[in-house]
């Protein structure tokens, strides 16, 4: 096989798209059953659930034909929350003591103000971390990715970057996206293959302004609004007509803030994903934004059509639920309908999450990516091996950082 | 002659698939294109990475690499499993793996539930008696802040009229004494419309001015004002505030509340804590009765005062979340039997008709200054 490679012709770019190969079944088991347990289990279940639905995700996704490989397991996610948990809790506590410590006002603010820089550090340190335990635990083809650089120097980039878009009002955005883009890629291996990212925010920055403009006008509107509020004790009739101006541009705004969020999402993805490349090997993605649009649409959708019917079969029940809680009569029937409710929304909404949500935005983006000169491939060699401490996708965890599935 | 190749070999060196021919042996034989053994993978040293479809991928255990067998034929891997029984064995291992992890953590979920219930308020009974008086008189002055924004309390809102503050003052006063209370009280009228009063860390207590509007007469009110300096001698407040922190921590910390796990326990909670927090009310009810009788009030203003909160249903659904009082039909009935108990008693007017104008009227004095 190799040798037929090496006899192709110069030139000849041998090329693979990448295929999401759907196993909705499967995937329906996983999400109904881990759903359920999770809420049985208060959410200690999610270790395990999110390990699978990632092993599932992984090795529907094939390259070349060939599927990729998720060997994380949940017990190192567990041991890693456990971890972090062992490091914030006396942390949570500290702060806790200094923000309520008596009649020291500059303590408790500056404990507020270390507690948000200790999240932003702690988060972005997560981030890349987690990622470097994903990457290091796919395998493709026998062999391993790998992430490398310093989850210390990823958090003082984007530190750095933070406080350039503070100072440019925000317009810096895409510029951040594109650097931190370009720092996790260049930092990525697959065996002994380096991947480099070409991600400029230039790209990016008229979709940006879209949502740059949008937010203005929202707020401008808004605070013309309550200028008028404010300023009149009572509407005359000519300023019904400034009022609904008012209103309209901040309808507008909004629309165009929204347009503009999910085309800045898809376009950034896109170039993202087409900016990746290994010597001559290099990726193309034709993602759409209304691929990825519908997902969202179709999730809401259900979930509202579903809380509207279950609302209106239980709401005297659950109601009657409320007033037992509050010690106001009711009744014990509708405490447990109530409970039970709860319990059968969030399965439901767990469940569509992960089978539409997750797994529609996934499929998108994998179907639409094509991979050029994969020859360079064949050359690769492995690396030698390596484990990631279990320490850092356990703290995004306990921090709620992006606990996704994507790379 | 060239072997059929009947598999893709993944060495584990390099990502190039290489078909191989697959013999049954002792174990697995790798056959390359002219025949020639690459590896031979001994029956028990195989482990199952994944079946589905006609697909079933191999891997061998204790390997330093990642090297993969992709065998594509569902009828040849079945004779592999017939070979290596272990493999089967796993399987069964995973499904019992699943049981142990959902009933531990089940369990888990449970014990923490149970200490939410019951273990924090048992906490907050030992130890609210033990933070020192002045502790919590700091602490008070810097939660009220807090308080009042949740409540939407502006500065412009509270109520500075100097004598309808004096008459508050005197009543106070009247009310607590001879009680063994470890503050100094003092007492605040709010604009707000919520009917609703209550104590803050210590020894502060706020009145919300529509409650003057639901009440019959100036005793019921002084009544509720004895409830509330009930909670503060029972250091009730305190334990509150140990509970919330304690509950906050359980939640977002342990839980990280990925399931809003948080809804589930305070409901849970509510239930279980029904009779405790009622136990609570009914002491502040039982020290309000008697400071009544000290200062030689009639002590059924109690009952005059919750069942005007009861029967005048106006009050929001809001209001009686966030209402520190439940008033439960249970709760006014053992306060009907005190009643009763009772023979209600000419009243010594604990707050004369003009004083009780004057607050009703306070927080508009105030506004005109």
């Amino acid at each position: 096989m190799n040798e037929a490679v090496s006899e192709q012709p110069e030139g000849v770019s041998r090329q693979a798209r990448v295929v999401f190969d759907d196993e909705f079944r499967e995937l329906t088991g996983i999400a109904f059953l881990g759903s359920i347990l999770m809420v049985l289990t208060l959410g200690i279940y999610r270790f395990w659930f999110i390990t699978d639905v990632r092993k599932l995700l992984w090795k529907c996704t094939k390259i070349d034909d060939a599927p990729l490989e998720y060997t994380g397991r949940a017990m190192e996610l567990l041991i890693g929350f456990l971890i972090a948990l062992a490091i914030l809790t006396p942390i949570y506590v500290l702060f806790f003591i200094a923000s309520t410590y008596p009649n020291n006002l500059t303590l408790a603010l500056s404990a507020n103000l270390a507690a948000y820089v200790l999240l932003f550090v702690f988060g972005h340190f997560a981030i890349y971390r987690a990622r470097r335990y994903r990457l290091n635990r796919t395998i493709w083809k026998g062999l391993r990715f790998r992430q490398e650089g310093s989850g210390w120097t990823f958090t003082g980039k984007a530190a750095l970057w933070w406080l350039l878009i503070a100072v440019t009002l925000g317009l810096a955005y895409p510029w951040k996206d594109a650097a931190l883009e370009r720092y996790k890629i260049n930092n990525t291996f697959y065996g002994n293959l380096s991947l480099k990212s070409s991600a400029t925010g230039r790209r990016l920055f008229p979709y940006f302004l879209m949502i740059w403009l949008g937010y203005l006008g929202i707020v401008a509107s808004f605070t013309m609004l309550i200028a008028i509020n404010e300023g009149a004790s009572f509407v005359s009739e000519d300023m019904v007509g400034f009022l609904a101006a008012f209103g309209m541009i901040m309808v507008i705004s909004f629309i165009v803030c929204l347009i503009g969020g999910i085309l800045y999402w898809a376009r950034r993805t896109k170039h993202f994903i087409s900016a990746i490349s290994a010597g001559k090997l290099s990726f193309e993605s034709k993602v759409r934004a209304r691929s990825l649009f519908w997902p969202f649409v179709l999730f809401y959708l259900l979930a509202g059509i579903f809380f509207s019917v279950a609302g209106g079969f239980f709401a005297k029940t659950a109601n009657s639920g409320v007033l037992y809680l509050l010690g106001q009569g009711g009744s014990l029937v509708g405490l447990f309908v109530l409970i039970g409710g709860y319990v059968v929304i969030f399965v439901i909404i767990s469940f569509l999450h992960t089978v539409i949500l997750k797994k529609r935005v996934w499929s998108a983006i994998a179907n639409t990516i094509t991979l050029h000169n994969l020859h360079v491939v064949d050359e690769v060699q492995a690396a030698a091996r390596q484990d990631p401490s279990l320490l850092n996708q356990g703290l995004a965890d306990a921090m709620d950082a992006d606990f996704g599935v994507g790379f | 002659m060239n072997p059929e190749p009947n598999a893709i070999f993944h060495d584990g060196k390099s990502p190039k698939d290489q078909a191989v021919r697959i013999e049954l042996g002792f174990g697995l034989s790798l056959l390359d294109d002219e025949g020639r053994i690459i590896e031979t993978w001994p029956f028990d040293s195989l482990s199952l990475i994944d079946q589905h479809g006609q697909t079933t991928i191999f891997t061998q255990k204790k390997r330093a690499d990642d090297a993969r067998l992709i065998i594509t034929e569902r009828s040849f891997a079945d004779r592999i499993f017939r070979r290596a029984p272990h493999l089967r064995v796993r399987e069964r291992n995973n499904a019992k793996t699943l049981w142990i992890v959902a009933s531990w953590s089940s369990a888990a979920a449970v014990s923490l539930v149970l200490l939410t219930i019951l273990g924090i308020p048992y906490l907050a009974d030992r130890l609210a008696p033990l933070v020192p008086a002045s502790i919590e008189v700091r602490l008070g002055e810097n939660v009220k802040p807090q308080v009042y924004a949740l409540f939407g309390v502006t500065e412009q809102q509270i109520c500075r009229d100097e004598a309808g503050q004096r008459i508050l003052t005197d009543l106070v006063g009247q009310l607590s004494s001879g009680a063994d209370i470890p503050f100094e009280l003092s007492i605040e009228m709010v604009e707000h419309p919520i009917p609703n009063a209550f104590a803050l860390p210590g020894g502060q207590i706020v009145i919300l001015n529509t409650l003057l509007d639901k009440m019959p007469d100036g005793e019921a009110f002084a009544a509720v004002i004895a409830h509330e300096i009930g909670h503060v001698a029972n250091r009730d407040v305190m334990r509150r505030l140990i509970e919330a922190g304690g509950r906050s921590f359980i939640l977002s910390s342990v839980l990280g509340d990925f399931t809003g796990g948080t809804i589930l326990l305070t409901a849970a909670e509510a239930v279980f804590n029904a009779s405790y927090s009622r136990e609570r009310e009914s002491a502040a009810d039982a020290f309000a009765v008697a400071q009544l009788r000290t200062s030689g009030a009639d002590p059924a203003a109690i009952y005059r005062a919750l069942d005007s909160l009861l029967s005048k249903q106006a009050v929001s659904d809001l209001g009686r979340l966030l209402s520190s009082h439940p008033v439960g039909p249970d709760r006014l009935a053992a306060l009907k039997v005190l009643e009763d108990k009772l023979s209600p008693k000419a009243s010594e007017n604990l707050l004369s008709s003009s004083d009780w104008q004057a607050l009703k009227t306070m927080c508009k004095e105030g506004r005109e200054e």
